[in-house]
């Protein structure tokens, strides 16, 4: 191992991949206090409405596979930024580099349909949890912001504060995105392919 | 190349495991059941009833005036009725009741003064206080309508009544 042929970026990416799963949620909304609870990552996903928590065994188990894919992507990476010679680092190098940003464009795209789903199919499904409604506002901002939706059931007028946050994993998400991108073309320069194939 | 086919072979095989495993796992666990396997029905049935509990709140059946124990104070011309609240099965605050009467174009308005607290299943008297130039327990007072506004977990529901008498 020579310092000078160390993939930094690779090796800070490494590390950031081990420690993505335990920055905590990415997504977070909140409507009313605690009415209805929601916060999201690609390694976790917790919902609560009306205080009662609500989990799906088959997304629970997909995350914890996310975290564990995550786990040892990012060990793959560290050693291969190390190692960036070795006739293994190419192929490991490739397993973990790109998932923040997967994970990132998938939250993203999540994020965008999921709200859209809301401000535009929850209104007729509240109509027929509740026989009618009308929905005054519902307008629900796709990243970050707060709004106050409010509905006409009958004769009663429903109003609901929401909040809409990113949380901090997100950016250490974004952040380990940009740097695996930095830390792919670093790796292409330190370790050619027709090197690391000539050196297996 | 056989090291590095090998390695990419069970890199794939590794992704392959982390995608279809926790799919197999989890409907193997749940008896192949698909509808157990995607969401946890008991929470997600309490949960569900908790909201519907709460959306039928709107019919407020569970509010009685008692007529009999409403007062009138000639000095101040101040008149009460105590509202009786009961059989709600959760906790929720009861923001504001206001309450308008009128007869031969005069118009009373009864309201709380502050909100109260109810707890699940709790019997609670509330009692509404307006200002009126006679008695209004005598004459033929007609309801002109009333709002109430309750308050659950941050959502508000401000529910417009109709014949209250």
């Amino acid at each position: 191992m020579k310092l000078a042929e160390i993939n930094y970026l690779g090796a800070g990416l490494g590390v950031l991949m081990l420690l993505l799963p335990f920055l905590g949620p990415w997504w977070i909304v909140e409507v009313g206090d605690r009415a209805f609870h929601f916060e999201t990552s690609p390694f976790e996903l917790n919902v609560r409405l009306a205080e009662m928590p609500l989990e799906s065994p088959l997304i629970g188990l997909f995350l914890l596979a996310t975290k564990i894919s995550f786990l040892i992507g990012g060990t793959f990476v560290l050693l291969a930024s190390i190692f960036p010679r070795s006739w293994w680092a190419r192929k490991l190098f490739r397993f973990g580099v790109m998932k923040p940003l997967w994970s990132v464009v998938g939250l993203v795209i999540t994020i965008v349909v999921g709200t859209f789903l809301v401000n535009n199919v929850l209104p007729n499904f509240l109509s027929s949890m509740a026989g009618s409604s009308v929905v005054q506002s519902l307008n629900i901002p796709y990243f970050q912001g707060g709004t106050v939706a409010t509905f006409q059931i009958g004769p009663a007028t429903i109003t609901a504060p929401v909040k809409i946050f990113l949380g901090r994993g997100f950016w250490a998400g974004v952040v380990a995105s940009a740097i695996g991108i930095g830390a792919r073309v670093y790796q292409k320069k330190l370790a050619p392919k027709e090197e690391a194939t000539a050196k297996k | 190349m056989k090291k590095e086919s090998a390695l990419g072979l069970g890199l794939r095989l590794l992704g392959l495991a982390l995608s279809l495993g926790p799919l197999l796992i989890a409907f193997s666990m749940h008896n192949w059941n698909i509808q157990e396997t995607l969401i946890d029905t008991g929470g997600a049935g309490s949960a569900i009833g908790n909201v519907q509990n709460f959306l039928n709140m709107r019919n407020m059946g569970n509010l009685r005036p008692i007529q009999e124990n409403a007062t009138y104070d000639p000095a101040t011309q101040t008149a009460t009725l105590p509202l009786e609240i009961s059989g709600i099965p959760f906790s929720l605050t009861v923001k504001e009741i206001s309450i308008t009467f009128t007869k031969n174009g005069e118009k009373m308005i009864l309201s709380t003064s502050s909100p109260t607290q109810i707890l699940p299943n709790e019997n609670k008297i509330i009692v509404l206080t307006g200002k009126c130039s006679s008695d209004p327990r005598q004459g033929n007072w007609q309801s002109g309508g009333g709002e109430i506004t309750i308050e659950k977990l941050g959502i508000e529901i401000k529910i417009s009544m109709e014949g209250t008498r």
